[in-house]
């Protein structure tokens, strides 16, 4: 599926050239072998926005955020993170960027306070600033107890709350957050949201990606969905619930554009009572 | 009931083959690994076979002499010998499987639609076609066959019965072995203090048998002696009593055989109630691991070295820490001491007499051994020290980290932990042999720091060549490096041995000038040094071209 297939409306409405872009890609693709797991996208992420990259399982996200934080080297194209070029100058970007990914990037022999005692030395903070980050971090994610076991005694939700206040540590300027809400319960999950949003409200930008629609549409300002490794759709979320025939869900605008039809189970016979 | 049982024997065979094969690979350097890793299998049952059809012609040789009385005096020992050591390989077998494997097939297991108690039955059941027991199995139907062909109809039904009798012990011990293993392992603590415990006392196991091994007629004659008149407390080992039973059958005494498979039975009946136990213990953590202690939290230590760069110090506190928190960390550090400290001992024994031993076992030599041992151990973390931080190379990617930083905090760990375990070698030896002249311990630990220096780059770059995911605190090959690290490693270890030794062996001990020694040993120590400084330059633009494959590698994709 094309852009083509953006509500017009949207994509009329929409014109990144105006804004100042925290992310920003052109013809980005990364391929491995045969597969085009990332097909050319175009994606601009206005500076100081909640960004959701929507898009099914396989569609492309994971290997988008990759490239874009430098864990994947892209086929082609090229990227600009608030305002540098990731290739070029890796180390700086890095300096202004934090990021939960899918494997949470943790080491299993460390404790907690000594993960972010790492990330912040790393970050070249001073000791009592890293040291009191931390501690503000790991009570704020209700951790303190726990900062003296090894990560790999946390549970899951503990290691994606850690992995979220290692991103945080050294203050970044924008946030990568790859499905930073699979496997959590609900009291962390607000516990993190709440974060996020605070962290917008400061001046900070969030390229999120979920699969998980409600809470896209209860964060997000600013979408882009991709599906089969092209970007399908970007603009406000607003605009895009508000394309041709009137006022819709996220639900079915996503529906919409990835096909239906592919969610369709087949009929299982033998289930039946 | 047969049909769970087929199953379940059915999923064990299936599991230990694919512990003999491995997984899948993924690039071309391992295509020769691949043919051996299908080949592996089909030579290992072949061998199988071979000696356990051996095992049991043998066994109704024995049974045949045994029965007609033409026996040596001594077949009857060695049956005992022979079956002393298949016990002790039946525990052991599901012991080392069940340390290099998890427990996460126990969660699978609760699901299915099977009480419990049941579970634990089929489960130990199924046990009786592993192939240790297996191996064993034709020689005990084969001695009592022989037994009736040599004239004993009688004893040979005698030793039938018992030796089914002890199938069913050895099953059962087998699963008690494999049950408590995983319960230990279920618990991440419990089970890495275990495994290490373990991994230390077979390996001291093999200097203690090279101790107590004779070393002329008078100690052989002592050593057959002490075989011969076992303590009375074995003579409730399942193997012993077998013998006891065959031995009475032969003799005519009904009711003494009689009362030795009544007490194999009765043994089998309280292995299999205490592997109950420990099983109901196993699923009653529901399969996962039930540790939650709670610790204070520590300070973090600053640790602050000249000319060191935050960055680099901070990867390689994390290189050191997390590598000296796994079970092939705590080895490769604790374990050289030890070996030093055994190895003067055996070696005093061994080369006193001889003209030269005087020079082996001199402290410095000894300290050599140790630091060599040292390097060895340390291979599997020096050759793979970027995958084997697994998800925690991910966050070292997404630092601000430039490549060399990371190559040399890389480096500078690795420098730790080779500094710390050369200073327990150097107590030991000290311990051991405090002689030796006071240039010529300073040569060997110039030498080996020289050797140290030249192997770090060589380390990095096959780290970078051939990265393999690996958790540390496995024993198996889950925690081993790509097999092609490992080899070129071994080498490289090997070849930077060299020039240090060759310093210390023609300086120091053949033309007798220690001092000499020391100062060729300090400057091949610094060119070694710089040049690894300059090496590791020249690597960084390699690991910047193969960062992606470095993550996906360190993530098993």
């Amino acid at each position: 599926m094309q852009a083509s297939s953006v509500p017009d409306a949207a994509a009329l409405s929409y014109n990144p050239r105006a804004m100042t872009l925290a992310v920003q890609t052109r013809d980005l693709r990364k391929s491995f072998g045969d597969l085009a797991a990332v097909d050319g996208i175009d994606l601009a992420v206005p500076a100081g926005s909640f960004f959701g990259f929507l898009g099914p399982n396989g569609a492309g996200k994971s290997t988008t955020i990759k490239c874009l934080t430098g864990l994947l080297s892209p086929t082609s194209g090229s990227m600009t993170i608030l305002g540098l070029d990731p290739i070029a100058d890796p180390v700086a970007v890095k300096r202004l960027v934090g990021v939960v990914p899918e494997d949470l990037a943790l080491f299993d022999r460390l404790t907690g306070a000594e993960t972010l005692a790492f990330v912040g030395k790393v970050h070249g903070l001073a000791r009592p600033v890293w040291s009191r980050r931390a501690d503000e971090l790991l009570g704020l994610m209700s951790l303190e107890r726990a900062a003296g076991e090894m990560v790999a005694d946390y549970s899951h939700g503990m290691k994606k709350k850690l992995s979220l206040a290692a991103a945080l540590l050294a203050g970044p300027r924008l946030l990568f957050l790859d499905e930073p809400f699979e496997g959590i319960d609900a009291v962390a999950s607000r516990q993190i949201k709440d974060l996020m949003l605070q962290f917008v409200r400061g001046g900070g930008t969030i390229f999120l990606t979920s699969h998980i629609l409600e809470i896209v549409e209860r964060l997000c300002d600013v979408l882009g969905i991709i599906h089969k490794g092209r970007l399908v759709a970007q603009g406000p979320i607003a605009q895009l619930r508000a394309g041709a025939g009137g006022q819709r869900s996220l639900e079915e605008v996503f529906l919409d554009l990835v096909g239906a039809e592919d969610g369709q189970a087949p009929a299982l016979d033998w289930l039946a009572r | 009931m047969i049909g769970l049982v087929g199953t379940f024997v059915w999923l064990r065979w299936r599991l230990l083959v694919r512990s003999l094969r491995g997984g899948r690979r993924r690039d071309g350097l391992e295509r020769l690994s691949r043919i051996l890793s299908v080949a592996a299998p089909l030579v290992i049952l072949a061998f199988f076979l071979l000696f356990a059809v051996g095992f049991a012609v043998l066994a109704f040789g024995a049974g045949r002499l045994l029965a007609a009385g033409d026996a040596p005096r001594k077949l009857m020992a060695a049956v005992r010998l022979v079956l002393l050591a298949a016990t002790g390989v039946v525990v052991l077998l599901p012991l080392g499987r069940s340390m290099q494997g998890g427990t996460e097939g126990t969660a699978r297991l609760l699901l299915l639609p099977i009480p419990r108690s049941l579970l634990h039955a089929v489960d130990t059941a199924a046990g009786l076609l592993d192939p240790w027991i297996l191996f064993i199995a034709p020689a005990l139907a084969a001695l009592p066959a022989g037994m009736a062909v040599g004239g004993g109809g009688a004893a040979g039904a005698a030793a039938l019965l018992a030796g089914a009798a002890l199938l069913l012990v050895l099953a059962c011990c087998s699963a008690l072995t494999a049950f408590s293993v995983q319960w230990l392992l279920r618990d991440r603590r419990r089970g890495e203090t275990a495994m290490l415990v373990f991994m230390l006392l077979v390996t001291m196991a093999g200097f203690g048998v090279s101790l107590a091994v004779p070393r002329d007629d008078g100690e052989a004659r002592a050593f057959s002696a002490r075989l011969a008149d076992l303590p009375a407390w074995t003579a409730v080992l399942p193997s012993e009593l077998y013998a006891r039973c065959v031995t009475a059958a032969l003799q005519g005494r009904g009711a003494q055989a009689a009362l030795c498979v009544a007490a194999l039975l009765v043994e089998a009946g309280a292995v299999f109630w205490l592997s109950s136990r420990v099983h109901a213990m196993l699923l009653a953590g529901g399969g996962g691991s039930s540790w939650k202690r709670r610790t204070r939290r520590r300070g973090e230590r600053e640790m602050r070295w000249p000319g060191v760069s935050a960055p680099v110090a901070a990867v390689a506190r994390a290189q050191a820490v997390t590598a000296l928190r796994t079970v092939r960390g705590r080895l490769a550090i604790l374990l050289s001491g030890p070996f030093t400290l055994l190895m003067g001992l055996t070696l005093r024994g061994l080369v006193a007499e001889h003209p030269l031993g005087g020079a082996v076992v001199e402290g410095p030599s000894l300290l050599a051994m140790g630091m060599m041992l040292t390097l060895m151990s340390l291979q599997p973390i020096l050759v793979n020290q970027f995958a084997s931080d697994r998800s925690g190379l991910t966050l070292q990617m997404l630092a601000p980290v430039a490549d060399g930083e990371l190559l040399a905090g890389k480096a500078l760990g690795g420098l730790l932990l080779c500094g710390s375990s050369w200073v327990l070698c150097l107590a030991a030896a000290l311990g051991i042999a405090p002689n030796g002249h006071p240039a010529l311990w300073a040569a060997t630990l110039l030498a080996g720091a020289g050797t140290a220096a030249a192997l770090v780059p060589a380390a990095a770059l096959l780290s970078i060549l051939f990265p393999k995911k690996a958790d540390l605190s496995r024993m198996g090959k889950e925690g081993n490096p790509h097999a092609a690290a490992a080899l070129l490693g071994t080498l490289a270890t090997l070849a930077a041995v060299l020039p240090g030794s060759a310093v210390v062996l023609l300086a120091g001990h053949l033309f007798g000038m220690p001092v000499l020694a020391a100062l060729m040993a300090g400057v091949w120590a610094a060119a070694a040094g710089a040049g690894a400084v300059l090496a590791l330059r020249g690597l960084a633009p390699l690991l910047a071209e193969r960062r992606e494959n470095l993550s996906l590698a360190a993530r098993g994709g």
